[in-house]
């Protein structure tokens, strides 16, 4: 990745970061925080831009950052109407930067909005701006100073005796009680009274310390920290401003000390001690340690291309089949302590593989808050009034996935708001709320994540969209369709409902885009809708492209991974349940009829050598089915590999993974398995 | 091929005139392919079946980490499935599809040495008389005083081909 590309990305994110505050600003209030991430994403733009030399970036964002830190001193009030202005400034910069990364010039219009916008922000700061900097600043070094009032820097000059040791205490934690009472600034261990190696004796303590130590406690109050070694340690304890102690000490004091002292500038050496430059070196000690009760930035990430976490898994699966010979070797030499190493290696393994794992998979939440405002944006344009819900935010996704998912969500919602919403005139003579409703709903559900889109609008007309499919061409006149199948229409390439073409939706991607995309992400769509009351969109995804919690089985000689959300029991096909099959496919699962899949048959497995066969039920969707199989084997995590081209053309297969011994299983594709199924019923 | 690692034969490359070829036997007859076209070679390892492939196309076999279709070659020229033994190998070849490259592994008897034909070693294919297919065969070459013939790798290993489903009743 080049620099340009990390800048852009970094842009992206920290004024994604930015809209995000403003949503939430409209929706919750102001706080701090919120601010703070504002104001940080243009501070951060201008910083890296400048560094670019994109001076239409920096001249811009440097006056959104001016204004934000008025906000930030509570001098400017960050009301709706400013607000409104910064989502401006965000879609301003992203064009600005947009252009520059290119190097494009700013045309009329963009350049139009720059001026415009900088004049808008200019007139929200207080008109007597640099005054105010000034009091500020005064009125911080007052603040500084009266904190100082009650801090005293010290300094500690500690000996150890060469018996140090047999006094029993750790001088570590009279440092540590030291810092409950004030703050260690600087620490200098002195050193040159340890002897030669081969002189070394290691009862004996050769160290000393020279402290810099800022407190509000007295003399009495240090000493009394060593009461309980002061036999064992020389101690000189004094103030830094006390000149006569400091000169003192200085001519006492060996010559590599000083050099030491002097290095970490603890005390002016050539000047002495001169009071005046002692007060603003403390305080830039001060403000340089981080105080602990500041609440600590809330969460920071690392950038990291996926090829490198895609990388880091094929070795750790490596490492698992390379473990397990390990174990087989100990297993065959019958060496216990070998045996129990690996056991243990095969358990951390485990464990990096599942953190491996979950780098991938981010919250839905992040990127789906920015639809709140393309709903916002939309709905206005189009002069509805339309209430957006998001649930299920925190449900987690991989980010591939999510990163896919988005083009065809902001084209489905879209088009509930341009198709599905009525205009509020319409809603009110139907009798609903003037404000329409529109839900994007997440949850996981049986190995897969279900994403809804519903809306309270008019709904789809099967009559109307089968019509106009006959009008196409699409289908047959006398055509005989389910509502669910005319609802399935609309994923027609080239069929669209809405009878003008809008720049909302209709800009050439249709439905059947969407659902082309879904598909490849291994997903489904559904649609459910009433006349009148709304619609239901409902897409299925896989939780992750790449990895898998599976069951593993064996039929025949081949083993099998079934994916394990979508399993619900495990049952053992028992003589009495064989006896009543009587030649059916399909048993008597309490009360239910089961269909049964016969995996050896379809995958023409040698005959079982198990005695028992066993029936693994699985879901997915509203579909029960049956899969027969010999042995259970158990949960398994693992990572899917595509088989490759030629063996594209298998069905019911998503993959392969490599067991621990090295050999590959199949990977069951259960929705194609179970669409293969019904299809060969009905053949 | 010109990310192939030329290091081995670099020094014999420069002496050499004319193109590298692979030799092996595979139901006790010779044939040679091109060695740029070889990843590697590796001993017969075990594969995974997989479903509703054609009966030549064994199924799958992971090598470190990539998985790999695996081809009987005896079996795909028509000749029953090859007898493993101690000598049986497994080589990976990269075989060009569309737009991309794969690596499928043929299954062959024994692997016998690389070595350099130069254009005088090498006449066209017969139309008929070989007892493989001749549409699989690119030229014949001399080996050890009897032609024998040069693969073509791409006729030999069409994904296109060898992706189609066969339906076991």
């Amino acid at each position: 990745m080049d620099e340009l590309d990390l800048f852009r990305e970094d842009s992206e994110e920290q004024l994604q970061a930015m809209e995000n505050a403003l949503v939430e600003a409209n929706e919750n209030g102001v706080d701090e925080e919120i601010i703070g991430s504002i104001f940080r994403a243009m501070h951060t733009i201008k910083g890296s831009a400048g560094m670019f030399g994109f001076d239409n970036v920096v001249n811009f964002t440097h006056v959104a950052e001016n204004l934000m830190s008025e906000v930030r001193n509570g001098k400017v009030e960050l009301d709706s109407e400013l607000i409104e202005l910064f989502f401006g400034v965000k879609d301003h910069v992203e064009k600005l930067i947009e252009l520059e990364t290119a190097s494009l010039p700013l045309d009329g219009e963009v350049l139009e909005k720059n001026y415009d916008l900088i004049d808008k922000l200019t007139k929200k700061l207080p008109e007597n701006n640099l005054l105010n900097e000034i009091v500020s600043i005064e009125q911080e070094i007052k603040e500084k100073n009266d904190t100082n009032e009650d801090n005293t820097m010290w300094h500690l000059s500690i000996r150890l005796h060469e018996d140090f040791f047999e006094s029993g205490m750790d001088i570590l934690s009279i440092f540590s009680f030291l810092n409950s009472m004030g703050e260690v600034v600087i620490n200098i261990p002195i050193l040159n009274n340890i002897p030669k190696l081969e002189d070394i004796s290691p009862t004996k303590a050769y160290i000393g310390f020279e402290i810099d130590f800022m407190t509000d406690v007295d003399k009495d109050m240090i000493e009394e920290a060593f009461e309980f070694i002061l036999d064992d340690i020389e101690l000189k304890v004094f103030r830094h401003n006390d000149e006569k102690a400091v000169k003192k000490f200085l001519e006492n004091v060996e010559e590599c000390v000083l050099k030491e002292l002097n290095d970490n500038g603890i005390f002016e050496i050539e000047t002495s001690v001169e009071n005046k430059k002692e007060i603003p070196k403390i305080e830039e000690k001060k403000i340089s340690t981080p105080s602990k009760n500041k609440k600590s930035t809330k969460n920071f990430s690392l950038r990291v291309e996926s090829t490198k976490v895609d990388q880091l898994m094929n070795q750790i699966s490596e490492m698992v089949i390379a473990n397990a010979k390990v174990a087989q070797m100990a297993e065959l030499k019958e060496d216990n302590e070998l045996e129990e190493a690996s056991e243990t290696l095969t358990h951390l393994l485990e464990e990096i593989r599942n953190s491996v794992m979950s780098i991938r998979m981010v919250p839905v939440e992040d990127s789906f808050i920015k639809f709140k405002r393309i709903v916002t944006d939309t709905a206005k344009k189009l002069g509805k009034d339309i209430e957006f819900i998001i649930t299920g935010g925190d449900t987690e996704l991989d980010k591939t996935v999510i990163e896919k998912i988005n083009d065809p969500l902001v084209h489905m919602l879209r088009n509930s708001i341009d198709h599905g919403i009525e205009m509020p005139p319409e809603r009110i003579a139907k009798g609903k709320n003037p404000k329409g409703r529109i839900e994007l709903k997440t949850y996981p559900d049986a190995g897969t994540i279900v994403i809804e889109i519903i809306d309270d609008g008019a709904g789809l007309d099967s009559e109307k969209l089968k019509q106009k499919a006959i009008d196409k061409g699409l289908i047959d006149s006398n055509a005989n369709l389910t509502d669910k199948e005319c609802f399935e229409l609309i994923f027609h390439a080239g069929f669209s409902t809405a009878s003008q073409v809008s720049d909302i939706s209709g800009r050439g991607v249709g439905m059947d885009v969407v659902r082309r995309n879904i598909e490849e992400l291994r997903g489904k769509i559904e649609i459910d809708s009433i006349l009148g009351k709304g619609t239901k969109f409902t897409i299925r995804l896989p939780l992750t492209l790449a990895i898998i919690d599976g069951f593993l089985v064996q039929v025949g000689n081949s083993k099998f991974v079934i994916p394990l959300d979508m399993i619900q029991e495990c049952i053992e096909l028992t003589k009495d349940y064989k006896e009543k099959m009587k030649g059916n496919n399909f048993v008597n699962l309490r009360g239910e009829i089961l269909p049964i899949f016969d995996v050896r048959k379809y995958f023409n497995e040698d005959k079982s050598y198990y005695e028992r066969e066993n029936i693994v039920v699985v879901r997915y969707a509203n579909y029960y089915i049956g899969l027969l199989v010999d042995e259970l084997f158990g949960e398994y995590h693992t990572v899917i590999k595509p088989l490759g081209e030629v063996f594209s053309n298998v069905a019911g297969i998503s993959g392969g993974s490599i067991l621990g011994s090295g050999e590959v299983a199949l990977i069951f594709d259960i929705p194609a398995l179970i669409d293969y199924y019904i299809k060969q019923q009905r053949s | 091929m010109k990310n192939r690692d030329y290091e081995d034969d670099l020094d014999l490359s420069l002496n050499q005139d004319g193109e590298q070829y692979l030799f092996f036997s595979c139901n006790n007859d010779f044939y040679a392919i091109d060695a740029l076209r070889v990843v590697e070679i590796i001993e017969y390892q075990l594969y995974t079946k997989v479903p509703m492939m054609k009966r030549f196309v064994k199924g799958i076999t992971n090598v470190r980490g990539d998985l790999i279709a695996v081809v009987d070659l005896k079996d795909f020229f028509g000749f029953g499935e090859t007898i493993k033994d101690k000598k049986t190998s497994m080589i990976i070849l990269n075989v060009k599809n569309s737009d991309n490259e794969l690596k499928i592994a043929i299954i062959i008897d024994e692997v016998f040495e690389a070595k350099y034909l130069g254009e005088e070693d090498i006449k066209s294919a017969p139309e008929f008389g070989v007892k493989i297919d001749s549409k699989f065969i690119k030229n014949m070459c001399q080996y050890n005083g009897n032609y024998i013939p040069i693969l073509d790798i791409d006729k030999l290993l069409n994904v296109k081909q060898l992706s189609k489903i066969e339906l076991h009743q």
